[in-house]
């Protein structure tokens, strides 16, 4: 036994943290009504307003951590292995108490600012995963792999009361993207669920009316998109909109492979995520196909037309509204691998350099982003949470893509 | 033993009151409702907001339009299509924009009412902070009014803050008549405590009286319609401008004589929603400059056009058409010398140039002159800065005043030769350039009101109160088509006569979806 395993460790931990970190625009102190001013004039010039309703009830947010770790060697330390499995508790999260738009408050830039609340709990439950072996190890050639796996999931376990839900909105405040019930992942996508086009007569025949649209070319027609029944009422409205998407993966991984060979080093480091979800809400604009003065990606050569009855995207109409309504329409699986990088270097001889006086000479050359692999739609697959919210994880509007770096460089000592 | 347990209740009642006096510490350093809002200038600095177009914006630029003037037959769009069509959904952007908006000016009035109000109870001063409230109260009232107008049954929410910390959003939609009544007590709140006279733009008594007559009209309450129109129109304070395109677009005309109540802008880079921006939105392309931009979104309808009578000087003062000129306005641009020579002497509307040569032919050949502020300062108009001029928003003038005195003394009757009220109707078409009526109907008040506020996001709200049958037939029988092809609503339904709520917020609040309950027990 000890022969095969010479290092073994167990760790079990539990901890308790609070936390007071405020969402971003939160008015601070959050217990008092803040006054906020202009730089510029408003209305009769100087102006100001109330920028936030004080909650004198706010508490810290709690985060409760259990854990259990295991660290193993094998093999004289040609293997090592680390396994953490936890439960990250999270209740009273402090976050912007907003609702519908009617309520007034919200949590946007022009927004009187709702309260800040103690809204709820949620869970997370994970497994993370980390094996380092060196497989060949020899005078001229060493090969190490080091690979890491983690998978979690996360539940919004409670609300802050039995109405209210996280809800994230895009757009000017004005679409509803993701609605997140008790029991639900926090940033679940909500929408409506796509049942293809109506491509004939008799689709059109069977239709059930959508947003109280009838049959006729301005309103439901050939080409446009049919949403399913969900609640079984036989018309399509708000009601019918559901549960379409989590953004976040069933699991991450990483894998590093490093070789040397006399002076040659070469390492290449793969990474990846599988199973999130991800609302592409540019294309709710870019292949929106309801405004001729929008550009459009060029997907849009494959919509509904006559003469393309099969065509993949819905005909373009500026009178049928439906078809932009949120739905899995533009729900895509933003899963991903990604060759994150790859550097190559080269160590000089020694007895060379020792005739010019340098002691160490490295030259390498580095790719940073060099190929992902996707069927994302998107610039890119790793698109984080817009405005650092968590009620909008995975929601693209444009983002930043990571970009492919080349590096090329030299280690020079004297 | 016991001691112990002494100790231990001791500092736990010691943490407990600690932990609650930490957090009841008034802030030290920040700007709070606790430490301001001490005088008139800082209370009247937060109500300014609510003239501004900040809490306005998504509203009075394009759901105005498309809401007021797209839905109604005045503009045509090739943008906002489904409220030319009226196959709007829950989707429609305009849809959205205004609901936010309208919540969203309720929302801060709301607030401000409350924090005032507790001021007064902890000893503030009743002289500046009374006005204030009043000034909340109308805002919240005539914003009620176009929610009532617009979707008819609506939430009437009171206090954001306690619904928000309650988390309870099941709030119903309360009857329409009940959010009109909602708007009508708000608005003699504010006539109460609207001071006789302020500054040019604050809100008055008169601005108070002028908004009940409105409302009164809508629920055709003649008596009182009649009775507050006519204390403004006794007060004195107000007149009708001559210079009725000015109105419009020039800022030095802002808070006018005509004015009651308008949403007040300023030009400047437009941090705030300061600027108005229905100037791209109107402007004829052949004015677009390197100062302003101008991309027509909307023009005149063929069925407006037609509307005007023969010699109505408010024609050329809202539209611009074939022979259109303004000889101060000579927008010039980088390497179009063809077009530099066309504006040399001024500009001048021609749909028979082509576009290089400086010409414009558009759907329906005009375009919208009412809000065009101009092609620029360097062009010798206003100043415009890109999408933003600086031209106060008109939600009440004047001419809505005497129009409704009209009205209210018509009183649901065929026709009327009351002189008072063809007094009131004359002042309004004299200004236009119209020979005087000697009686009038129903229809020629409606005539009078589409071509007196055009473009001014009023006219849909006139056809609606008409009631289904009518408002069917007034829509029924426009072209709503271009130059080219007429276009026709045959099958106007009574569910178009209100806009749908947006998707999200019966997601978010699933009661929107049932039937409406009373608010007044």
């Amino acid at each position: 036994m000890a022969k095969v395993v010479n290092h073994l460790k167990l760790r079990v931990g539990y901890g308790a943290v609070g936390n007071q970190n405020f969402p971003g625009g939160a008015p601070n102190p959050a217990y008092v009504g803040a006054v906020q001013f202009f730089s510029g004039p408003v209305g009769f010039g100087t102006s100001n307003m109330i920028n936030g309703i004080p909650n004198p009830n706010l508490k810290w947010e709690s985060v409760k951590t259990t854990n259990v770790g295991l660290d193993i060697g094998f093999l004289n330390g040609r293997i090592d292995a680390t396994i953490d499995a936890y439960k990250k508790v999270t209740s009273d999260m402090i976050i912007f108490l907003t609702g519908p738009n009617l309520i007034g408050v919200g949590d946007q830039w022009d927004d009187l600012k709702a309260p800040l609340g103690n809204a709820g709990q949620m869970t997370n439950t994970g497994v993370d995963l980390g094996i380092t072996s060196t497989n060949i190890r020899n005078d001229n050639f060493t090969w190490k792999t080091n690979a890491v796996l983690t998978q979690f999931t996360n539940t919004y376990d409670k609300a802050a009361s039995a109405a209210s839900a996280l809800d994230g909105k895009v757009y000017y405040n004005n679409y509803l993207v993701t609605h997140t019930t008790p029991g639900r992942p926090v940033g679940s996508f909500w929408g409506l669920v796509t049942d293809g086009l109506f491509r004939n007569q008799s689709d059109l025949d069977n239709s059930l009316p959508q947003f109280g649209y009838k049959v006729n070319q301005n309103e439901t027609w050939l080409g446009d998109i049919r949403f399913k029944d969900i609640n079984g009422d036989k018309k399509i409205d708000a009601g019918d909109m559901t549960f379409i998407g989590s953004p976040l993966p069933k699991f991450t991984w990483g894998l590093t492979n490093s070789f040397t060979y006399k002076g040659i080093d070469l390492s290449i480091f793969l990474q990846g995520s599988q199973g999130a979800k991800a609302f592409n809400f540019l294309r709710w604009q870019l292949e929106g196909l309801n405004s001729a003065w929008s550009n459009q990606m060029r997907t849009v050569n494959d919509r509904y037309t006559e003469s393309n009855p099969n065509g993949s995207l819905p005909r373009f109409t500026v009178t049928n509204k439906n078809n932009i309504a949120m739905s899995d329409r533009y729900v895509e699986d933003a899963s991903y691998a990604r060759i994150q990088n790859i550097t190559l270097g080269y160590r000089l001889p020694t007895a060379f350099l020792s005739k010019i006086k340098v002691s160490n000479l490295r030259i390498y050359g580095s790719v940073q982003n060099l190929k992902t692999f996707t069927r994302y739609s998107g610039y890119d697959p790793e698109i984080g949470a817009f405005n650092n919210s968590i009620k909008l994880m995975n929601v693209d509007m444009g983002h930043y893509p990571n970009p492919r770096t080349f590096t090329l460089g030299a280690n020079l000592q004297f | 033993m016991k001691r112990t347990f002494l100790y231990c209740g001791l500092a736990a009642s010691l943490l407990t009151a600690c932990n609650k006096e930490f957090i009841d510490r008034p802030s030290l350093s920040g700007t709070t409702t606790g430490n301001y809002y001490n005088n008139a200038e800082e209370v009247r600095g937060a109500t300014s907001t609510l003239y501004s177009g900040l809490p306005w914006r998504n509203y009075e630029s394009r759901a105005q339009d498309a809401i007021g003037d797209v839905m109604s037959g005045n503009m045509f769009t090739y943008t906002d299509v489904e409220y030319l069509n009226f196959t709007l959904s829950s989707a429609s952007e305009r849809i959205g924009a205004a609901w936010g908006a309208f919540y969203k000016i309720i929302g801060y009035s709301n607030v401000m009412i409350k924090t005032f109000e507790e001021k007064k109870a902890a000893g503030g001063g009743a002289a500046y902070l009374d006005p204030a409230i009043a000034e909340c109260h109308f805002i919240r009232g005539t914003v009620y009014f176009y929610i009532a107008r617009t979707w008819g049954h609506a939430p009437i929410i009171t206090d954001p803050g306690e619904t928000a910390l309650s988390g309870n959003f099941n709030i119903p939609r309360y009857l329409q008549s009940d959010v009109l009544r909602f708007a009508l007590e708000e608005l003699k709140l504010a006539e109460a405590g609207l001071p006789e006279s302020d500054v040019p733009g604050r809100l008055t008594k008169y601005s108070a009286k002028g908004m009940l007559s409105k409302l009164y009209l809508y629920q055709k309450d003649y008596a009182n319609a009649k009775a507050k129109a006519e204390e403004v129109m006794n007060s004195g304070k107000y007149n009708l401008v001559s210079d009725y395109n000015g109105m419009f677009t020039k800022s030095s005309m802002n808070n006018n004589e005509e004015c009651l109540f308008s949403i007040q802008h300023q030009l400047s880079g437009d941090p705030w929603g300061t600027g108005n921006l229905k100037n791209p939105d109107r402007g004829a392309a052949n004015l677009r400059t390197a100062e302003a931009d101008a991309w027509e979104m909307y023009v005149p309808s063929l069925d407006l056009l037609k509307e005007y009578e023969f010699g109505d000087l408010r024609r050329k003062w809202s539209v611009m058409e074939h022979g259109w000129t303004n000889p101060n306005w000579k927008p010039q641009r980088v390497n179009a010398p063809k077009y530099n020579a066309f504006m040399a002497n001024g500009f001048k509307y021609d749909t028979l140039v082509s576009a290089d040569e400086g010409g414009n032919l558009n759907a329906t050949r005009s375009n919208i002159a009412k809000y065009f502020a101009g092609p620029g300062k360097s062009f010798g108009s206003d100043a415009v800065l890109g999408q933003n001029s600086g031209n106060n928003v008109v939600l009440l003038r004047y001419a809505d005043i005497l129009l409704i005195y009209a009205e209210a003394t018509l009183a649901g009757a065929a026709s009327t030769t009351d002189a008072k009220a063809l007094a009131a109707l004359n002042k309004v078409r004299a200004r236009a350039g119209l020979s005087p009526r000697t009686s009038f109907t129903i229809d020629d008040i409606l005539h009078e009101r589409r071509v007196e506020f055009a473009f001014e996001g009023d006219y849909w709200y006139d056809i609606q109160r008409q009631g289904f049958a009518k408002a069917k037939a007034m829509i029924q029988k426009q072209n709503r088509g271009t130059a080219t092809g007429a276009n026709y609503i045959t099958t106007f339904t009574e569910d178009k006569m209100y806009l749908p709520i947006p998707a999200g917020e019966i997601i978010q609040d699933p009661e929107l979806a049932k039937d409406p309950v009373p608010y007044y027990k």
